[in-house]
Formats: C-alpha cells, structure tokens, sequence
C-alpha cells in the first residue's frame, strides 16, 4: 500500500475503507432500519476486493 | 418427536466424538520433529489453515455469548464485525513477514519472534510465562461453558460434562498436536458455519424474513446511535476483536503453520469470507431472538437458546453439537500454544538447551496434560469470575500489539521501547479489570474498556521511547530483512 514512499492506489482505498469503517455510526446514509447490516456486508465485500487487489500488489515484493 | 429429549442429543454429540477421534487419527501422522508437532511442519494448506483460524476465534460461548450481544445492542455491535473486516489485512501485513522469518529461523511461538527480533529475555520469558497463565483459565472457561450446557440439554451431571471435554480434548491434542488441532479444526469450522446458515434461514423464516424482521424491531436495535457509549462501544470492540487473532499466542501460530506465502494469500481472503458471512450470521441470529423471544432475558445468551426451542427445535441437538465443537477447537488450540511455550520458550531456551526433539515432545505431552487438569480444576470450581479472566487474556494479549507490527515494519522499533510499552500496557490493563474503582480515563466501555486504554499508553511509550533510544541494532535487524526479501 505504500511504495517508494508514496502511497499507493490500493493505500488510498484502505484509507476509505478505513474512514467508512469509523464513521459507520454516524453515517447519516445508513440511518435507515432496512441499511446498516446491508452496509456492514457491502463493506465486507468491499474489505475483500481490496484484500485480494492489495495481496497481488505485495506478493513477490 | 423429541427433538430436545437428552438421549437424543447425547447420542449426536457421541458420533461427532467418534468422527473427531477418527479425524484426529487419522492427520497425525508423521510427527518426528518439535516442527512437525507444534506447527504441523508448516505443510497445511489454504482451506484447513483457514477453517483452523475460524474455529479457534470462534470458543464455546460464540453462539451464545456474541449471538447474546446482537441480541442486547443491535447494529450497535458491529463493531465486532468491523474489526474482522480490518482483521484480514492485519493478518496479512503481519504473516507476509512473520512467515518467512519463522521457516528461515524455525520459529513456533511467538516469543520466539518477539524475543530474537528485539533481543530481549524479558519478553521471551514474561511473555511466555504470562501467556501460559492466562490461556489456562481461558480454555478453562470452555470447560465451563460445555459442563453447564451438557448438564441443561444432555442430563449429564456438569462435571462428567467437564471431565469429558478436557479428557476427550487432552487425547488427541497430545497424540496429534498442532496437526490433531487443525484437521479436527476443519471438521468444527465447517459444522460452525453449516449450522449457522441452516439456523439463520430456519430463524428468518419463523420472524418473516430480513424486512419484517427489521420493522419489527426497535430502532435502537436497527439503527446505529451515535452517541458516545455507543459509539466507545464500537470503536473499543474494533480494537479488541481486531488484535486477537493476531497476538493470542495460540493462534498466531497460525501464520506459521501454512505452507507457503501464495497459500497464505489464498488463506487471508477465505478467512476474510468466512468470518464475514459468520459475523452476518450472529447479527441476525441475536437480532431475529430479540424479535422472538422479547427484550430484557438474562443471561444474554438465554436468547438464542429461547428461539431455537422455541421456533426450530429440530436444531437443538446439533446446536449443542456446534457448542461443543466450538469450545474443543479453542481448548485444542491454547493447549498446543501453552505447551509450545513451556517447551521452547523455557524448557529449551533456559532450563535444558541441549534437549533432542523426541524429549522436547515428551515433556510437551506431559505439560498438555498437566494443562488440561489444571483448567478442570478451575472449571470444576464454577468460578464466578471466569469471564472476567477471559477479557483478560485478551488485555493481555492485545499488549503485544504494538510491538509486533512496528516491529515488522518500523525501523525506529526499540527493544526498550517494547519492553516498557508492554509491561505497562500489561500493568495498567490487569490493574483496570480487577482492582480500580472507576474506568480508565479513555473509556470507550464494555470488555473491550481496560484493554484499550492500557493499548493507549502502551503504544504512546512504545513511539516516545523508541525516539529517545537506540533502535534494534542494524545487524539483528538485516538477518530479518534477509528473509522478507
């Protein structure tokens, strides 16, 4: 996520991941009854995505 | 039928024995090297090491206990299932760099990582020390959980129900060691999340589906309340879960038994997967009870108990099977975890370095059993503080924290730095669960409250410290850099 001392793409995305992952509980857009647990999986799969594209970018390195 | 008559689930929980047992038999095979016993030679691939992660993080009160905080907090506990989201890339970042150097080095516990890397005595020994005397009440916890729930659905005395789960555990750990625990582990993984979608459509079904459910319940269980406890509660369980599988130092492990770094990748995205249909599983199993069976039941776990009778009795029996099997993979794995580091940690490195593999694995099988009836012992007392000793050994075990990823990835990582760091995020933290007579000053609440702060201090001293002195010296640090290339 970070290379040549510069972050990478992959390295920003974590940073929104992690953002939304703090802000969850006062993200006014899942204020809805029907929402946060479908977030919570969106963010799971979100999480995935940028695991498997983070772990291709540092494997062999 | 009887779907809940004793006999019944007796006789399940006898055939899951029978096929842990063959399971058991059957994968310890080969075990000749203190390498193949404590870290099934670093041979096992990406689908057992995964479903040997989830089995562990997943102890005897999973299904009751974490299914029992959805039902009390809602969507307000998410936290916990955050924190695994975060979880995987930690488990990455840290087992990318930690795998080489155990296979390079040999390694099998984590104080031999922590202890070499920063050249410190003091952390392979306390860390050891410290770490061997908070897993025992930990899996004793299990015992606990598994007399008390065979002696409700069963009808078994609670402490034939203690004697059968550490005796049973205590077999065919010290037979199969590490590998014993991981292949069984795959058995107990699997049956975990069978159960667990089986349950939550059986549990959806009988409230309407996931939008009647969710009309139907309050809003304080639906939406997210951004009020400080709850919003403390959220970050302090993003940070407990977060750290555990990373530091506990049974499961840590981990990241040294998988046979290579790519199936280690493989390992890190199935593992992420898993616990994530795992944690949807907790959420609406607790959300849906809550629905069931009416707010205010306590003990929490009481509700999910409550729904299955109540609403599908014909899981009951397997339920207590999964139970069961989630409270063996955890003891099998402290087991292992404890014993590695009495025999390494200790034994070989203080007491008798010169000891042959063949010896290192006898006395190993001794202290298993000696572990186990310890944990027996404390669990027959029925402890009424036995949970308090559980966030404990997550406090404690957070503390490593630090340490271990700026170590990996800090140059400026002190071995002074780490070493106060931990002592007082130890100190603090013990001093927090047992003895103030207030929260610590950072309280974000809940478990997760001493732990986190005692983390605070810990990292703080961590950073200002390893500022103010010498780094690991660069020639130990190059021979580490050498294997992560």
């Amino acid at each position: 996520m970070i290379k040549d001392g510069s972050i990478t793409a992959n390295g920003w995305l974590f940073v929104v991941l992690l953002v939304l992952t703090v802000t969850t509980p006062i993200n006014p857009f899942i204020a809805h009854r029907y929402l946060p647990l479908v977030w919570y999986a969106g963010m799971g799969v979100f999480g995935l995505w940028l695991l498997a594209r983070v772990t291709r970018e540092e494997d062999g390195r | 039928m009887n779907w809940s008559s004793p006999y019944y689930i007796f006789g399940w929980l006898i055939v899951y024995l029978i096929i842990t047992a063959w399971v058991a038999w059957k994968y310890s095979t080969g075990i000749e090297t203190e390498e193949d016993y404590y870290v099934a030679g670093r041979s096992v691939g990406p689908f057992a090491n995964t479903m040997s992660i989830v089995a562990t993080i997943a102890s005897g009160g999973i299904y009751l206990g974490t299914v029992g905080f959805f039902y009390d907090h809602g969507v307000n506990f998410l936290g916990y299932g955050f924190a695994y989201i975060l979880m995987v890339f930690g488990l990455w970042f840290v087992g990318r760099r930690l795998w080489p150097v155990g296979k390079k080095f040999n390694y099998s516990t984590p104080q031999d990582f922590y202890g070499d890397f920063y050249q410190s005595e003091f952390l392979r020994l306390f860390g050891a020390v410290g770490s061997i005397i908070f897993l025992i009440p930990y899996y004793a916890s299990n015992a606990v959980a598994m007399g008390a729930i065979l002696e409700r659905f069963a009808g078994l005395p609670y402490v034939w129900g203690v004697w059968l789960l550490v005796v049973f555990t205590v077999i065919y750990t010290t037979y199969g060691g590490m590998r014993a625990v991981i292949y069984t582990d795959v058995l107990q993984g699997v049956l975990l999340l069978i159960f667990g979608i089986v349950a939550t459509f059986a549990i959806l079904n009988a409230v309407g589906g996931y939008t009647a459910l969710m009309d139907a319940l309050p809003a304080k269980q639906t939406v997210p309340s951004s009020n400080w406890p709850a919003y403390g509660l959220f970050l302090g369980w993003v940070v407990f879960m977060f750290s555990h599988p990373l530091t506990l130092s049974d499961r840590m492990t981990r990241m040294y038994t998988i046979r290579d770094l790519g199936a280690f990748r493989t390992n890190v995205l199935l593992t992420g997967g898993a616990i994530l249909m795992m944690v949807l599983i907790f959420a609406l199993l607790g959300m849906a009870s809550y629905k069931l069976v009416g707010p205010g039941m306590k003990p929490n776990d009481e509700a999910i108990l409550q729904a299955v009778l109540r609403h599908a009795p014909w899981l009951m029996a397997l339920f207590v099977v999964v139970v069961w099997a989630c409270g063996m993979s955890t003891m099998d794995s402290g087991l292992v975890g404890a014993d590695a580091m009495l025999s390494k940690d200790i034994i070989r490195r203080y007491i008798k370095p010169d000891i042959s593999d063949a010896q290192l694995i006898r006395i190993g099988r001794w202290a298993m059993i000696v572990f186990g009836l310890l944990a027996a012992w404390i669990a027959l007392q029925r402890p009424a503080g036995i949970w308090a000793l559980v966030r404990l050994v997550v406090m404690f075990h957070m503390q490593f924290l630090p340490m271990l990823i700026l170590g990996l990835y800090w140059r400026r990582a002190s071995k002074l730095g780490a070493e106060v760091g931990w002592a007082a995020g130890v100190l603090i933290g013990t001093y927090y669960t047992f003895w103030a007579s207030g929260p610590p000053p950072i309280n974000v609440g809940g478990a997760p409250g001493p732990g986190f702060f005692a983390l605070l201090v810990n990292l703080v001293l961590f950073v200002v410290i390893s500022y103010l002195s010498s780094p690991v010296p660069a020639a130990n640090r190059a021979k580490f850099e050498e294997a992560w290339k």
